[in-house]
């Protein structure tokens, strides 16, 4: 075996020993100070902890780059064979000694040399170590041996004995102060008797002294030297705590210096208490823009009515918007939060057909549906509406008649799709085929799920019908042109200014301006359809407008439909700031097809100021989403018992911001009983229990000593930072200052320890006191910030808390708003810890959805209506209940057949003959899945698929 | 993941006990109480205690030279994978134990031992944090994180880190 | 489809390429299906196909236990990839997956007939994109620029890192982000074509500015 060593290093000194003392066979190399062993590659830096040496090839040519494993494996090779048994206090030394010791003395030589004097805090803290192995060397003659060593020295007296060697050897580095170790000096000394320490201290150290180790230590890596730093600053908890809390951030700096002034301004703010805080601005009806004020319009994507909203819809768009909206009420701005459903459009056609029901009806039911979901999640729309109404019919018409009349729209003759066996012009949406950009076999004719363009409908290759599925013919078709080339140069200047001034994430400006760049092409604006909004144009009697164009007109009517006064919001663009949220998919619409037509009337509008799309979010691990349309729908949430609240900000804080993200039981469990219970939950409730038990619910005097105002300052941090990324709308990062402040507060209790000084002196019992009081109001805080995330905990606690609105406005400094004297309600827990057993059960109740099959109604909506297997074939409506006799002969038959196959296959037979049984073996197979109950459609439509390519 | 949560995963993992673990203050150190009574400290102890306990004590190695291959493994997790808090250290820590993963399935021989376990808990705060692309870059390492997750025994109650990237559904607005 | 003839160099490739994200052939344990692919294979892969190298050690080292690994034995060609149309096509989504659910299961003469209905749409598929390329595939990054103080001049540094061209790379927006201590970044936006342009190249390029670069890092990133 060979053992590659540099000389002067301390971990090389520790193998040396080892080897000597184990009089192992090993042949010791010396590697150049700055070289690297090829432990694992040639190509490692040099930096790198596995291939630093000392390094140990062991026979198997696996590589040691451990100095304790060196020396383990060193020892126990020559102790015990292959049999090996633990040891738990030499496991225990070995294990500080490399996560402890080995870290600070490097640390601390290191230190040294570079200062050229001793570091006080650092030193201290070496002497705590030294001060532990003394202690523990008074009542032992030396650590723990292995009964094969007998008197020789055991692992443990190695390698500790190796690293403290130049603290206590070299003067320079204190070793005068080390002598009070006695017990410490006396084992060092007897230990250093022994033959192989002298012999590898000389072969290691030479002639130099041992401060020489400075040239080789590890505190060259960074990784080792963060350690020793921060444990000594206590920042952190080495192994306690596995880091979780602590972000990983690259831009993160600490800014731990406070100043006088930060806490004075800080402590002003403080004492100016509610008072000084600004009146909760009452709720009026309607909600209009005012001068002076900031007056903010937030609308959310409008659901189409063709199905139950997802939790990716719930978050994208109507949560996040709500999050928002709810802050700004907070902050006292003049908001107005505008939704509702979006019902014109092919889809609830094709909805209406399925169901067998009219469009009409599809709509009220589905209207009622989204409405009740999101009431159950809270949303605080000030109106949430639809745009079957005669305002969009209204808007929308008059926008397009002003297109008209300024020369934007212009008549263009169409080829349409026109199936002669259903007798109809055929929607976008009612004709499938593949993707002529990208190819995909399973594209709807208004747009490729794949590659997310928007096709017209005759550009598909291959087409079909949707409802008969044969091949529809071209009939030509008048049509009504958007000329968007014609308006590009004004969309663009608007464009530049907007995403300049105002908050666009970055993926709504990477989609508009990709669209931009390819150049605006002509959109069609009519459409031969019935559900819609006619076209006021003479000659174009029974078409209507193409729900692209009218649906984000909806925001507009919606608003009217709420006031007629509607237009103080919608056409006073220098008083009021738009806000949109959504999903990435809708971008286009909002920054590019809608913004163009508004240009287009030349006219005065709000246009959308701030544009907030956000990424997908993903379900589960990649199994599930194999199925189509899985995932948790918001009628779901409400079935599985977890309080809306923990949904909400279970959602929020997975808001796929700047890259998808994915949903996961575990993790919200995780999340509530660590974050909500454990963290927030576990804070407010201590701090008023204690204020309830002790204090009978009376806010005690409060004598702020700095401690506190240190405390104030970092709350007031956090506070502003929390500002500070709503303001940004970043939804998902403003909840970590949330949190941040109810951490802090729960430091402050376990640092100050109220529960022990409120049954000592008057003094004592005051301090606990003010420690409690300050923490009421640090909870009365909570409050407010939790709101537009958890509105329910927020009201339970502003309950508790005993408080008016105008405690919970939103300003930029924190004050006391609970002074002496005020009186809260006796408290209660505000959250439920969430069993693993439930969790598991929500899991498989959920996993149990998302077989192949799919057997109740509910389930079957949910999945994309854009599908092909939405349409139910008469055929298909069969074998609900199938005996087994049946079953049997089918089997038989499919068997059979599929002998016969391999027959004629076997004999050469020839292509045709085989081909047809062939597909007779297809049928029948097809006929087995059928009646033992898979989904026929899925059956069917690979065999169609197969048909087709040959 | 706290130290505690993952003591519970290892003991329900081993089939021991849970072992009842409180703080030293001083080194800031998980400590348990062994059956002989005595007090044991030590992220690495601990593990390899109730290790020891089980019956599972091929994870500890079946020879000298994997068990201190393990050994060196679980130093390597309690010194510098518990020890990353910026994008920096990460990106070394990723880098070797990539490296290391090139050639092999897991860390040491040819099956799951407790050095795979003990990187796969100190390394899931990390992977949870990573970008696809990211993902991607550490091929040979997430293939191996993927791998030990799929061990329903050791994932537990962790979230599962999800490496291809699979879009759900598509959302339907408008 | 398999991998082809294990023994060719091609099958080898297929395996390497196939086993690059997986430790076993099926699942996360070993099964028959590892030995069916190993016994084809007989010898060891090259070093130039570390993946299949790494799972044939692996195989080889579970020695006469490998006959008693679980599962059915199928044949070699039962395994591995069973549309390599997905790999050429990115962002696939999971709809098209459901064609994958193999309701003719089981019969090794139907499966071999919707092999060859798969070869057939392969080559099909091959043969269009052969004459029309598909969509170009684009991810706009956001990078974080940091200087090594707060005297270093930003906008020379900005324009420095605008210097970079290269067919395929797009430079967007750029703003100055406050880090601490007055020191400032720069976050830059581009676009980049995947194939193109290595985001791990353009970082290298940038930090080859060392008079005014500190770091590169990525900020954001996401497929367009």
């Amino acid at each position: 075996m060979k053992l590659n060593i540099i000389l002067k290093n301390l971990c090389s000194l520790k193998t040396v020993i080892a080897a000597g003392i184990t009089d192992a066979q090993v042949e010791i190399v010396k590697i150049p100070p700055k070289a690297s062993c090829s432990g694992f590659c040639n190509n490692v830096s040099t930096s790198s902890p596995i291939s630093r040496p000392p390094v140990l090839e062991l026979p198997s040519s696996e590589c040691l780059f451990s100095a304790n494993a060196i020396c383990w494996y060193l020892f126990h090779q020559r102790e015990s064979g292959n049999n090996t048994t633990f040891d738990p206090i030499t496991e225990e030394w070995l294990e500080w000694e490399s996560n402890c010791l080995q870290p600070y003395v490097t640390t601390f030589i290191a230190n040294f040399f570079e200062n050229n004097k001793l570091n006080d805090a650092l030193f201290s803290t070496l002497m705590n170590h030294l001060q532990y192995l003394d202690s523990f060397l008074t009542s032992t003659p030396h650590f723990p041996r292995s009964s094969a060593s007998g008197t020789l020295p055991g692992i443990g007296d190695v390698v500790i004995w190796s690293t403290v060697y130049p603290v206590i050897t070299d003067e320079k580095l204190g070793a005068d102060t080390v002598k009070k170790f006695s017990s410490l000096c006396r084992w060092f000394h007897e230990i250093g008797l022994n033959e192989s320490f002298k012999e590898a201290v000389r072969y290691v150290f030479g002639e130099k002294k041992p401060s020489a180790c400075k040239e080789t230590l590890i505190e060259k890596d960074p990784l080792l030297h963060n350690f020793a730093l921060s444990t000594q600053r206590g920042k952190l908890v080495p192994q306690v705590i596995n880091s979780s809390d602590v972000e990983m951030n690259t831009s993160q700096v600490e800014e731990d210096v406070i100043s006088q002034e930060e806490m004075f301004v800080v402590f002003k703010n403080w004492l100016k208490g509610k008072s000084f805080m600004p009146k909760k601005s009452e709720e009026k009806f309607p909600i209009l823009p005012q001068e002076g004020e900031r007056n903010i319009l937030v609308t959310s994507a409008l659901p189409y009515v063709n199905n139950v909203p997802h939790l990716g819809n719930i978050i994208g768009a109507v949560l996040s918007a709500d999050v928002f909206a709810r802050y700004c009420r907070n902050r006292n701005y003049v908001t107005l939060y505008i939704c509702g459903t979006d019902e014109y459009g092919t889809a609830t056609e094709t909805k209406a057909l399925e169901e067998g029901v009219t469009p009409w009806e599809i709509c009220n039911k589905y209207h009622r549906l989204h409405k009740e979901v999101y009431q159950w999640f809270n949303i605080s729309f000030d109106y949430f509406g639809r745009t079957t109404t005669d305002w969009q019919k209204q808007i929308a018409q008059d926008i397009f008649l002003k297109l008209y009349a300024k020369n934007y729209l212009f008549e263009d003759t169409v080829e349409q799709l026109f199936c002669e066996k259903c007798h109809r012009f055929l929607a976008d949406r009612f004709v499938l085929g593949v993707c002529p950009f990208c190819l995909y076999d399973d594209a709807r004719g208004d747009q490729c799920d794949k590659c997310g363009r928007l096709i017209n409908a005759v550009e598909l290759k291959e087409p079909k019908c949707k409802v008969c599925s044969s091949t529809p013919i071209l009939k030509t078709s008048r049509h009504l042109f958007l000329d968007l080339p014609k308006l590009q140069p004004d969309l663009h200047t608007w464009l530049d200014q907007s995403c300049e001034s105002g908050y666009w994430t970055n993926t709504a400006k990477v989609i508009t301006y990709s669209w931009l760049k390819e150049g605006l092409k002509p959109r069609c604006l009519t459409r031969d359809l019935k559900w819609g909004i006619p076209v006021p144009v003479k000659g174009y009697e029974g078409k209507v407008f193409y729900v692209w164009f009218d649906a984000p007109i909806g925001y507009l009517s919606i608003t009217a439909s709420y006031t007629d006064q509607w237009e103080n919001w919608w056409k006073q663009p220098e008083k009021v700031q738009l806000y949109q949220f959504m999903a990435k998919d809708n971008v286009p619409f909002h920054s590019i097809i809608f913004p163009a037509s508004i240009i287009g009337t030349k006219e005065k509008f709000t246009m959308v100021n701030h544009l907030i799309a956000v990424e997908y979010l993903n379900y589960e691990n990649d199994k599930f989403s194999k199925s189509r349309g899985i995932g948790v729908f918001g009628t779901d949430a409400k079935e599985t018992g977890i309080p809306s609240d923990v949904w909400r900000f279970y959602l929020l804080s997975l808001r796929p911001e700047s890259q998808d993200s994915s949903f996961s039981w575990n993790d919200l469990l995780l999340k509530n009983n660590s974050e909500l219970l454990n963290n927030f939950g576990n804070f407010v409730n201590r701090a008023l229990m204690f204020l309830a038990n002790n204090f009978s619910c009376v806010i005690p005097e409060m004598k702020i000593n700095e401690e506190d105002k240190m405390l104030l300052v970092r709350v007031n941090r956090e506070l502003q930072s929390y500002i500070e990324l709503m303001e940004k709308v970043k939804l998902r990062d403003a909840i970590r200052p949330v949190f941040s402040i109810s951490r802090l507060g729960n430091q402050h209790i376990q640092s100050n320890k109220p529960w022990e000084h409120v049954k000592g002196s008057n003094e004592q019992r005051e301090r606990a006191g003010t420690v409690m009081g300050l923490c009421a109001n640090i909870a009365c805080l909570l409050a407010t910030l939790i709101e537009p995330y958890m509105p329910e905990t927020s009201t339970k606690l502003k309950q508790q808390l005993n408080t008016t609105p105008d405690c919970h406005v939103i300003t930029s400094f924190f004050t006391c708003c609970l002074p002496s004297g005020h009186k809260i309600d006796y408290p209660k827990p505000l959250f439920k810890k969430l069993e693993t057993s439930f969790i598991e059960d929500l899991k498989k109740k959920f996993a149990g959805d998302e077989q192949p099959k799919e057997k109740s109604p509910s389930k079957k909506m949910s999945s994309k209506g854009g599908k092909s297997t939405s349409v139910v074939e008469p055929s298909t409506q069969i074998h609900d209940t199938v005996d087994q006799a049946s079953l049997d002969h089918l089997t038989d038959l499919v068997a059979k057949q599929g002998n016969l196959v391999r027959d004629l296959k076997s004999r050469k037979a020839e292509k045709a003959e085989i081909e047809r049984e062939v597909q007779q073996l297809l049928e029948l197979k097809r006929q087995l899945a059928l009646a033992s109950g898979k989904d026929p459609n899925e059956v069917s439509g690979q065999q169609k698929k197969k048909n087709r390519k040959k | 993941m706290l130290c505690f949560e993952e003591f519970q995963s290892l003991a329900n993992f081993l089939g021991v006990e849970k072992p009842n673990v409180f703080v030293d203050e001083q080194w800031k150190r998980p400590c348990v109480e062994t059956s002989a009574g005595k007090q044991l400290c030590g992220l690495v102890s601990i593990s390899k205690y109730l290790t020891d306990k089980s019956h599972q004590r091929s994870l500890l190695g079946t020879n000298i030279e994997e068990s201190s291959l393990i050994n060196q493994w679980l130093e390597y997790r309690t010194v510098y994978i518990n020890q990353v808090h910026q994008k920096s250290d990460m990106v070394r820590v990723l880098e070797d134990l990539d490296l290391v993963l090139q050639k092999k399935v897991y860390f040491v021989g040819n099956r799951l031992t407790l050095a795979d376990i003990s990187i796969y808990y100190g390394l899931h705060r990390i992977f949870v944090s990573l970008t696809f692309q990211e993902k991607e870059k550490y091929l040979h390492l997430s293939r191996w994180f993927n791998q030990v997750q799929h061990v329903p025994e050791v994932r537990q109650t962790l979230p599962v880190v999800v490496f291809s990237k699979s879009r759900l559904y598509k959302t339907t607005t408008l | 489809m398999g991998f082809g003839d294990l023994k060719s160099e091609s099958g080898v490739k297929a395996l390497n390429d196939y086993l690059c994200d997986r430790s076993y052939i099926e699942g996360y344990q070993p099964s028959q299906a590892d030995t069916v692919v190993f016994d084809t294979l007989k010898n060891p892969p090259a070093a130039s196909f570390p993946h299949a190298l790494r799972w044939y050690n692996h195989i080889a080292s579970y020695g006469g236990e490998r006959s008693n690994f679980p599962g059915e034995k199928k044949d070699v060609s039962a395994f591995g990839k069973t549309e390599n149309i997905s790999d050429s096509k990115p962002n696939k989504p999971p709809a098209d997956d459901d064609d994958d659910i193999d309701l003719f299961g089981s019969d090794d003469e139907i499966d071999e007939e919707a092999e060859k209905l798969k070869q057939e749409r392969l080559k099909q598929y091959q043969e269009k994109k052969s004459k029309k390329p598909g969509p170009i595939a684009k991810s706009s990054v956001v990078l974080d620029v940091k200087p090594w103080d707060d005297e270093t001049d930003m906008a020379e540094m900005e324009k420095n890192v605008r210097t970079i061209e290269c067919d395929g790379l797009v430079w967007g927006a750029a703003k100055l982000v406050p880090l601490a201590y007055g020191i400032k970044k720069l976050q830059i936006v581009c676009v980049v074509e995947d194939e193109k342009v290595s985001i791990d190249w353009l970082q290298e390029k940038i930090e080859e500015f060392q008079d005014y670069v500190q770091s590169v890092d990525i900020a954001a990133f996401q497929k367009i």
